[in-house]
């Protein structure tokens, strides 16, 4: 993302452009010291690089390199030297003052060849290695660099020599020279020598200004690499191309104007290659952090997706856990009802030699004779029969669930009116009477459904109190499923021993006045819920106890046919 | 048991004594007069069975059969029994103090009656009094 050029590249361009000035001036110099006139002048009839220019631009040259071997004391004596040399020249010119340094250092050297000339640096050639000896200052600088001032100034410097060149390609000396001294001017080697140290000056500092923007590959880098040599060029050979013929005093005025345009335009190149290159460059920041942005969001999703993982994974762990401890309650619950069954049918065989072999007793003559002792035997009859009633019921309770009989549909209507009839002599006997209203068709263990209401009925009539017992049976649909009550006029049961009553051996009264194993409603309780419902005790409007049966329509129970 | 006796008897296969001495006093009472035989243990059945094969014993009449005893259970004596090919017409029923359905089907699926023992000596008594007419 980063357009910072590459320092290789930068190093370069100082080194060419310096050996290209340090080359020019000494070419120069050896002119002045083989008095061959072109050496000096680079074109015949222009003003010659004066010695003490070529000591300028070597000066320059000096600065440049020590800058950047990072001695920086040594360059900027360089540049302040030049600053001096290049100012007491500006003075001379401006106050016509002596005396020439040049005159003074040189004279002798050359031999009397200075001729008409002034006998200092043209004032062209001053304000030039001015402005670049100060760029050269400001980029020296520690604090508060300022390497945008230092580009303008090296561009600013530049002009000089740019326009001596176009002068010199069209033959324009007002371009190059004063016109009144048409040999104090810029020679073609000072010039050229200019932007070769000009380069070297502005590369020192290549992460900013023109030099950074030539290298960038932003899309103002680019416009400006290829605009820029066109723009600056083609004026100057097309002005090169029109002059050529022989035509060079028709329009100064023109060709001023064209080399002002091409400068122009190379400006506004170089002022829109800038733009374009922030813009582009502010473009990639933004990309740069919307990337970032985007990682960060993505990052952020991988984390929430994980920890969504994580905790799903939590949560199946727990399920998994729960499932578990359910089997392993449920394999509890089937080994319990195993023991009992095991149990109770193991004690059934022992228990019919009891009562037979008590019967047998009660047949001897001899205890017949007893009658305590026959008495005796009669009360373990009683006993060892009520004991054969809690084996039977507990082994029947434990059956329940090992029910193997597939669910079928249950016609209630049907099924409670054989029972009726089975109870109907024990009905008559207490002067009991059924009512049988509306009964729907369920699903379920017919054999256990028969159970449950020959166990709910006979408790409606051992409880019967001293009114005429009435029994009424009757349905309606209560959420998914039906509720099937039945009232009675019985004894009814204390709210607070509702829930007591379904629990096994619960009794609630004395076992004299009311017989039974006390296992028969905790038989009822579990056939219900084997059928996936609810068994419950309510009062009654016929002022006895309501037991309401609520049972799944036949699609809830469908598959619910458990062990 | 007596080998010079021609009688066919009636034979008991229960482990425990009180069941077979319960057995034998209704037996007695009952209109049956077949002499009663039992053992104690299905191999000692299979011993006599295979003594009333080769003639040294007499055939039983019928056979009454507890499931639960020790090492060979009621329904295997049973199976033994059936092999004898000259067996095969004695009547077999499985008596049993047992009130598990699953025992009273697979009697039922060998082709052999299956009684609940019952406590009450009167109902046992009647029990193999609705066994008559049974040829000796």
């Amino acid at each position: 993302m980063s357009t910072t050029p590459a320092p290789v590249r930068a190093s370069r361009v100082v080194a060419i452009g310096c050996s290209a000035t340090a080359g020019l001036a000494l070419v120069s110099l050896i002119g002045w010291a083989i008095e061959q006139p072109l050496l000096r002048r680079g074109l015949e009839g222009a003003p010659p690089t004066t010695p003490l220019t070529a000591l300028v631009l070597l000066l320059l040259v000096a600065g440049v390199e020590t800058r950047r071997r990072a001695a920086k004391r040594v360059a900027n004596g360089c540049f302040l030297v030049v600053v001096a040399l290049a100012s007491w020249t500006l003075v001379q010119y401006a106050l016509a003052l002596g005396p020439d340094i040049e005159t003074l250092l040189f004279a002798g050297a050359t031999g009397g060849a200075m001729g008409d000339l002034p006998g200092r640096p043209s004032p062209h050639t001053a304000v030039t290695v001015l402005l670049l000896a100060a760029a050269g200052i400001i980029l020296g600088r520690d604090v508060h660099p300022r390497p945008g001032l230092a580009h303008a100034l090296v561009g600013a410097a530049l002009v000089v020599p740019w326009f001596a060149i176009f002068g010199y390609a069209t033959a324009t000396s007002p371009f190059y020279a004063l016109a009144a001294h048409p040999q104090t001017g810029i020679s073609p080697i000072t010039a050229i020598a200019t932007f070769g140290v000009g380069a070297g000056i502005a590369w020192l500092a290549p992460a900013a200004g023109l030099p950074r923007l030539l290298a960038s590959d932003s899309t103002g880098g680019v416009v400006t690499r290829a605009l820029l040599p066109v723009c600056a060029g083609a004026p100057l050979v097309l002005c090169w191309l029109a002059t050529s013929e022989g035509a060079a005093t028709r329009a100064h005025l023109v060709l001023g104007t064209w080399g002002a345009a091409s400068l122009l335009t190379a400006g506004l190149v170089v002022f829109l290659g800038v733009r374009l290159d922030r813009t582009d460059l502010k473009r990639r920041r933004l990309i740069g952090e919307l990337e970032v942005a985007n990682e960060t969001i993505a990052a952020f999703n991988e984390t929430l997706s994980r920890r969504v993982a994580e905790t799903t994974q939590a949560l199946a762990q727990e399920r998994n856990a729960l499932r578990e401890h359910a089997a392993m309650l449920e394999q509890s619950n089937l080994e319990l009802q195993e023991f009992a069954f095991v149990t109770s049918h193991d004690l059934r065989a022992p228990l019919l030699r009891v009562r037979s072999f008590n019967q047998l007793a009660l047949e001897r003559p001899a205890v017949r004779g007893d009658h305590v002792a026959a008495d005796w035997l009669r009360n373990a009859a009683t006993e060892s029969a009520h004991l054969a009633q809690l084996v039977d019921d507990v082994l029947e309770y434990s059956r329940i669930d090992r029910g193997t009989r597939p669910f079928d549909k249950v016609p209630l209507a049907d099924l409670l009116a054989e029972l009726a009839a089975e109870l109907e002599p024990e009905l008559a006997e207490v002067g009991g009477t059924i009512e049988l209203g509306p009964l729907p068709e369920i699903f379920g263990d017919r054999v256990q459904i028969a159970q449950l209401y020959r166990n709910l009925l006979s408790n409606a009539v051992k409880f019967r109190g001293e009114r005429p017992l009435h029994i009424r049976l009757h349905a309606h649909v209560d959420g998914p499923g039906w509720a099937i009550c039945l009232d009675d006029t019985g004894i009814g049961i204390d709210p607070e021993h509702r829930e007591q009553i379904f629990q096994m051996f619960r009794r609630l009264h004395d076992p004299d006045a009311y017989p039974g194993s006390g296992i028969g409603l905790a038989i009822c309780r579990r056939v219900v819920s084997r059928h996936g419902g609810t068994l419950r005790v309510e009062d009654s409007p016929l002022g006895g106890s309501r037991l309401v049966v609520w049972l799944p329509s036949e699609g809830a129970t469908r598959g619910g046919d458990a062990t | 048991m007596s080998p010079s006796s021609a009688r066919r008897a009636v034979v008991m296969v229960d482990d425990n004594p009180g069941d077979r001495e319960i057995a034998r006093i209704c037996y007695e009472r009952s209109s049956l007069h077949c002499p009663f035989t039992a053992f104690a243990s299905g191999e000692d059945f299979l011993a006599y069975v295979h003594e009333a094969c080769e003639g040294r014993a007499p055939e039983p009449a019928l056979v009454l059969l507890d499931i639960n005893m020790p090492r060979m259970d009621g329904f295997e004596a049973l199976a033994r029994f059936r092999e004898e090919g000259r067996m095969e017409h004695v009547p077999v029923v499985i008596l049993s103090s047992s009130r598990n359905p699953e025992d009273a089907e697979r009697a039922t699926a060998l082709g052999t009656a299956f009684a609940s023992k019952s406590s009450s000596i009167d109902e046992y008594t009647d029990f193999f009094d609705s066994l008559t007419p049974l040829p000796c």
